[in-house]
């Protein structure tokens, strides 16, 4: 098989390379690679930094039709990427989730591996770097890793990125497993960037190699990080032209059911002009001008926010025909005076799809998870992102740990209030709501009542409201379709919703 | 009663073996007395077993699944039946018939869900 991305018709060399690993539902460049390659250099080595996905992920698109893509056609691009369809999609994706064959599947992966170990070692690299954006990339991993330990047992594999972990928090099975078979040399975790400088340079006690605790990226540091560099892309390959782009790490707000605060402590942001910069620059070196922010809430710093979207939406009126558009998280605040001016302000910078953790339509349950903002505060903003044209996606927990029928109830009233808005949002109940470990919810499941029953994070009771898996599973079910049946744009996701439909398979949890 | 696995004339509880994809692995389960080394009640119940238990099987670290130990290990008796089960509490052989060229083929192959 020949994967372009990786074809060395030069016999060149390079002393890493970065890439990322089948599988991942993403329509535009995946970051790592792009970001970590100018690390690399710094240390004076060569590196190839690719996207091996996208060639696999094309393969898959035929029939599967992305969640995310479809709610995004605003973005579309879709003349231009290059579509090598499988004939069998769905057990390609059946692989890659859950690590099972098919005879129509199991030639083509193993060309797919071999090919990919091969042309990889091609390149004569020391270092080969693994980024597994989820844990849908953790099979794929895993041969690629065997065929390349096959061929070249020397050549040395880092592992990294959110797919190695279970949790945030503690140590990771899968990469702890990866290790004792040899079949990787070193995971990294957390922050990658100087961790894997340092590896680089022979400093392999370096918080985040082969350990659990890790150093955070600080803001000086995350100030001085180079920009992505896209240069071994190939966009042609891309559905959505669109460049990923980071504006902070870490968040502002501290709410009780979540993990990734327990992970990244401290909220870091670059400047409203540091970002800025880098968008002109992607724009003049790779001709595109959309962005996707990929940290947790593009607003977390009002005033570098405040800075970067006037700066786009001076920009954007200077040269109407080249201006920038971007996507991502944003946080709802409480409505303030200024709020107007700064939706007019976002609509002008180009803002056109944002996610909001909205999480609960229950006042009383947002406020306990902190979350303080009234549900008058969300109708105004979302009338306002009706009135500028900017596409909102709210993103829901189910079954939050004091949230009883009653707030289901509520619920769907909210949901029947405002019809108005239904071809202006985006509906994503997710799954229901996990007690992570480390969580403000873990550490005080005494005083919420709570009882794990299982290991999963979801598996959890609270008697004292006869909070059950089975009862929560079934409000996700009734909330999705009370929406769907008010003409909502409803956002179905895979993932989230494997644990949902198990636990109405299996009803006596 | 203690069932042993003898492997290179030494006894193991488990073993690995070089193999060249494709090939057949025989595991042959030899020397039960059916008559002193499974006692039953009088209502055939029975009381206490000698038997091997497969309790895993890996090819180069990986596992081939669940299924396989439950649906595709087939001991073949001395008088002839077959019976699927990770349990071998006959005399008999298992053939772990390995068909296909490489190990990622092999294991999906086990692993297949059609």
């Amino acid at each position: 098989m020949h994967i372009d991305c990786l074809s060395n018709p030069d016999n060149q060399q390079v002393d890493v390379i970065i890439s990322t690993v089948p599988w991942t539902d993403s329509a535009i460049p995946l970051m790592a690679p792009a970001a970590l390659k100018p690390m690399v250099e710094q240390v004076g080595m060569t590196c190839l930094g690719v996207d091996f996905n996208v060639e696999i992920y094309n393969a898959t698109l035929y029939q599967h039709e992305s969640t995310a893509s479809k709610q995004s056609q605003i973005f579309y691009n879709a003349d231009v990427y290059n579509l090598v369809p499988h004939k069998s999609p769905g057990h390609l994706i059946n692989f890659f989730f859950h690590g099972v064959g098919h005879p129509d599947i199991n030639d083509w992966l193993y060309d797919m591996f071999e090919s990919a170990a091969r042309a990889m070692l091609s390149w004569k690299p020391k270092f080969i770097g693994l980024s597994l954006f989820s844990y849908v990339s953790r099979h794929s991993c895993e041969w690629l890793c065997y065929h390349i330990k096959k061929l070249s047992p020397d050549t040395k594999i880092i592992i990294g990125g959110a797919g190695c972990l279970e949790q945030f928090t503690g140590p990771s099975t899968f990469a702890d497993n990866m290790l004792e078979r040899g079949l990787v040399d070193y995971h990294i975790r957390g922050d990658g960037e100087h961790a894997l400088k340092q590896l680089l340079l022979g400093n392999t006690s370096y918080p985040g190699i082969n350990s659990v605790d890790w150093k955070e990226i600080n803001n000086q540091e995350l100030a001085k990080l180079p920009y992505p560099d896209y240069s071994d892309y190939d966009f042609t390959r891309y559905k959505k032209q669109m460049l990923g782009i980071q504006g902070s790490r870490g968040c502002v707000r501290a709410c009780t059911f979540c993990d990734y605060i327990t992970n990244w402590t401290k909220f870091q942001w670059r400047t409203g002009e540091v970002i800025f910069e880098e968008m002109k620059l992607q724009y003049s070196k790779y001709g595109i001008r959309v962005f996707q922010f990929q940290d947790t809430l593009t607003n977390g710093n009002l005033k570098e926010f405040n800075k970067l979207i006037q700066l786009l939406a001076d920009y954007n009126e200077s040269n109407p025909s080249e201006s920038f558009h971007w996507g991502g998280y944003y946080i709802f605040r409480e409505q303030s005076a200024n709020d107007e001016e700064m939706w007019r302000t976002m609509a002008k910078s180009g803002a056109q799809i944002l996610s909001v953790g909205i999480e609960n339509l229950n006042e009383d349950i947002r406020y306990a998870i902190g979350k303080k903002f009234s549900n008058k505060s969300i109708t105004f903003h979302i009338e306002q992102a009706r009135l500028h044209n900017i596409r909102l996606d709210l993103l829901f927990i189910v079954g939050y740990v004091t949230e009883t029928q009653h707030h289901i109830d509520q619920a769907k009233i909210w949901l029947d209030n405002h019809v108005q808005y239904q071809d202006k949002i985006l509906l994503s109940w997710g799954g229901t709501l996990g007690i992570f470990p480390n969580t403000w919810l873990d550490r005080n499941k005494a005083r919420t009542g709570t009882i794990m029953i299982g290991n999963s994070p979801q598996q959890w009771v609270n008697p004292s409201i006869g909070s059950t898996v089975a009862l929560r599973a079934q409000w996700v079910q009734d909330l999705i379709e009370h929406s769907e049946k008010l003409g909502y744009n409803v956002m179905s996701n895979q993932i989230d919703n494997h644990f949902v439909l198990e636990q109405l398979i299996n009803t006596d949890v | 009663m203690n069932a042993v696995m003898i492997h290179d004339g030494k006894e193991c509880p488990g073993f690995s073996v070089d193999l060249t994809l494709p090939t057949k692995l025989t595991l042959v389960v030899s020397g039960k007395n059916m008559k002193l080394d499974t006692k039953i009640d009088k209502d055939g119940k029975i009381l206490e077993d000698l038997y091997i238990k497969i309790i895993g099987v890996t090819l180069d670290g990986f596992d081939p699944g669940v299924n396989f130990l439950h649906q595709k290990i087939k001991l073949v008796t001395q008088d002839g039946k077959v019976l699927t089960n990770p349990y071998l509490g006959f005399n008999g052989h298992v053939d772990f018939i390995m068909d296909q060229p490489t190990v990622f083929q092999q294991v999906m192959h086990w692993k297949n869900v059609a």
